[in-house]
């Protein structure tokens, strides 16, 4: 069968997971059944009635140069200036929406496919191995997707802030990313603790819908933290903020290359404790992923 | 021939399992043989599926003691390695190949790529599905997928099988091959556990009847023993008499005349 590139890249952390107690070579397995699936998966928008292609094309690669482009539209905020939390909070806020949204709606029936329950867990599989491969597939998705969609920032960065800048860009994009693969198993957990499989296609959509309302109104906060008049732009800290991922990852920059130790800059600490936080109390009560 | 002892291969004791406030198993008490075909009957919703789901594990809040193979399985998977399943709702991979399938299945019951590759293609041809190895499942039609479902129960030679109507689908002649692989499984030192709500092939091919109604059992023996029991012809009409029915020809004369129009 197909090997992928993916799974040979993956092969050089085997130890890493062999470690944690995975039966490596069976998560591998699963991991190869899952992308030759995600390959003959037609999105909707490809979707032509009565062409029926045999031939496998990845669908999922070639329907990434939207995201570079989504991606390149965000290339003004970061060459605007050197108000880096600004910038960067509008950049990680945007990229965030975008995953997220696309994560829950073209993937979900990708992520979370009922039939896994009947095809793997009635086999001699530790549970462990079964959310192990799950959880490396959100992560194969999303590094292509960040990747897509950031690419153009991350050039335009590097020509106009400098090595440093980009490096720190590259760690917060990997931070959000963690945030992003909690908060989706988050949503899944809770979605699949309440509703059986049948309904769940009803409850995404709300979920969509919800969250994109949600994010909307998010973004109203995150520009208007900002006082925008004249262009003159200055951050004024308030309590609320802190409930702002984007901002989170966004206040390194100012820390670090801006030198403001402002002390709500610490809140830094949040973004990268959040995610540990929620994996904690998500593992405690796996039972159903 | 292998030797059939009493081996116990499978004991429920006291099983209960609730959906929200409806329960569903209401004490079941069960012990297996090594060798017996178990025909597991009931009504519509009478909680077989439920059943054969909580003795693979797949439903996790249930009371109640469950062994196979003589040790319990709750937090246990090592056990389903000799345990066969053929669910009622033919969920699959349905866009691999059978080919891809199969042997995907295979491996994880963890045999040799190669090894399955080549049994599960025999199986194929000699259960009429020769030259579809290498087509999508996803084209099959119902009986065909439900072929492929039993192969993949099979493929790693199984001590207990659990087939959930496994013969929906399929078309007569290969009912009877299936039949046939049943009891010549069960001479084998094969255990098999088959629920369904289709009565005459349960009466032909099992060793023991549970008939399950209102989640308990209310009939438990061989066919012989159910008609000295009930004095009546047939496992339908054993079956009638147990579940308290008989007002068949009433409700089909109402369901004729609301589908005519009158409502009543
Ligand atoms: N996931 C579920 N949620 C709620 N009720 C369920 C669920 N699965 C089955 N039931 C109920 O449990 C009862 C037994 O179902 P089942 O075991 O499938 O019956 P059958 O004997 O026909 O196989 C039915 O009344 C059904 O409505
Ligand atoms: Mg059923």
């Amino acid at each position: 069968m197909k090997d992928f590139q993916t799974l040979k890249f993956l092969d050089m952390f085997k130890f890493l997971f062999v470690k944690l107690g995975i039966d490596y070579g069976v998560m591998r397995r699963i991991l190869q059944v899952k992308l030759l699936m995600d390959q003959r998966r037609v999105p909707t928008i490809f979707n032509q009635t009565g062409k029926k292609k045999e031939k496998d094309q990845n669908y999922f690669i070639k329907g990434l140069w939207m995201y570079v482009l989504y991606g390149a539209l965000l290339i003004p905020f970061m060459i605007l200036g050197e108000s880096y939390l600004f910038q960067t909070s509008i950049i990680f806020g945007i990229v965030m929406f975008l995953i997220m949204t696309s994560m829950i709606s073209d993937f979900s029936s990708v992520l979370l496919d009922i039939r896994d329950k009947t095809v793997l867990a009635t086999k001699p599989v530790e549970r462990k191995t079964i959310s192990m491969a799950k959880t490396i597939h959100v992560c194969i998705y999303l590094f292509f997707l960040s990747g897509a969609l950031t690419l153009p920032s991350i050039i335009a960065g590097l020509i106009k802030h400098g090595i440093l800048f980009t490096f720190l860009f590259l760690i917060e994009i990997i931070f959000i990313d963690l945030l992003i693969v909690v908060l989706t198993a988050l949503i899944y957990f809770v979605i699949l603790k309440f509703f059986d499989g049948e309904k769940l296609k009803d409850i995404i959509n709300y979920v969509q819908i919800g969250l994109t309302i949600a994010l909307a109104i998010g973004y109203q906060f995150v520009a208007r933290s900002f006082d925008i008049l004249n262009l003159d732009i200055v951050f004024v800290p308030s309590w609320w903020q802190f409930l702002i991922p984007p901002i989170w990852y966004a206040a390194p920059f100012e820390l670090l290359l801006n030198h403001n130790f402002s002390p709500l800059y610490c809140f830094i600490f949040a973004s990268l404790d959040c995610p540990n936080y929620l994996i904690h109390s998500l593992y405690k009560n796996d039972a159903r992923l | 021939m292998i030797p059939i002892g009493n081996e116990v291969v499978l004991s429920i004791k006291d099983l209960q399992k609730n959906y929200g406030k409806k329960q569903v198993l209401d004490g079941i008490n069960l012990e297996v043989s090594k060798g017996q075909i178990i025909g597991y009957i009931g009504p519509n919703g009478a909680g077989k599926s439920t059943t054969v789901k909580i003795l693979l594990g797949l439903e996790e809040s249930y009371r109640g003691d469950i062994e196979i193979f003589g040790k319990r399985i709750q937090g246990n998977t090592e056990y389903k390695r000799k345990i066969g399943y053929v669910p009622e709702v033919a969920e699959m991979y349905d866009n691999l190949t059978a080919y891809e399938y199969l042997t995907f299945v295979g491996e994880l019951y963890g045999l040799e790529s190669e090894v399955v590759e080549q049994k599960a293609e025999k199986l194929m041809d000699l259960f009429g599905l020769s030259g579809l190895f290498h087509t999508r499942i996803s084209s099959f039609s119902k009986g065909m997928r439900q072929k492929v479902l039993i192969i993949s129960s099979l493929l790693h030679n199984p001590d207990l099988l659990f087939f959930d109507e496994p013969i929906n689908g399929l078309d007569a002649n290969s009912v009877m091959v299936f039949k046939e692989i049943l009891s010549q499984l069960a001479a084998n030192g094969k255990t098999v556990f088959y629920s369904s709500h289709i009565m005459d092939v349960v009466e032909k091919i099992s060793s023991r009847i549970i008939l399950l109604n209102g989640g308990k059992i209310v009939a438990d023996g061989s066919f012989e023993e159910l008609k000295k029991q009930n004095k009546e012809g047939t496992l339908e009409e054993i079956f009638n008499q147990l579940t308290g029915f008989n007002e068949h020809k009433e409700i089909a004369e109402q369901f004729v005349s609301v589908i005519q129009g009158d409502l009543i």
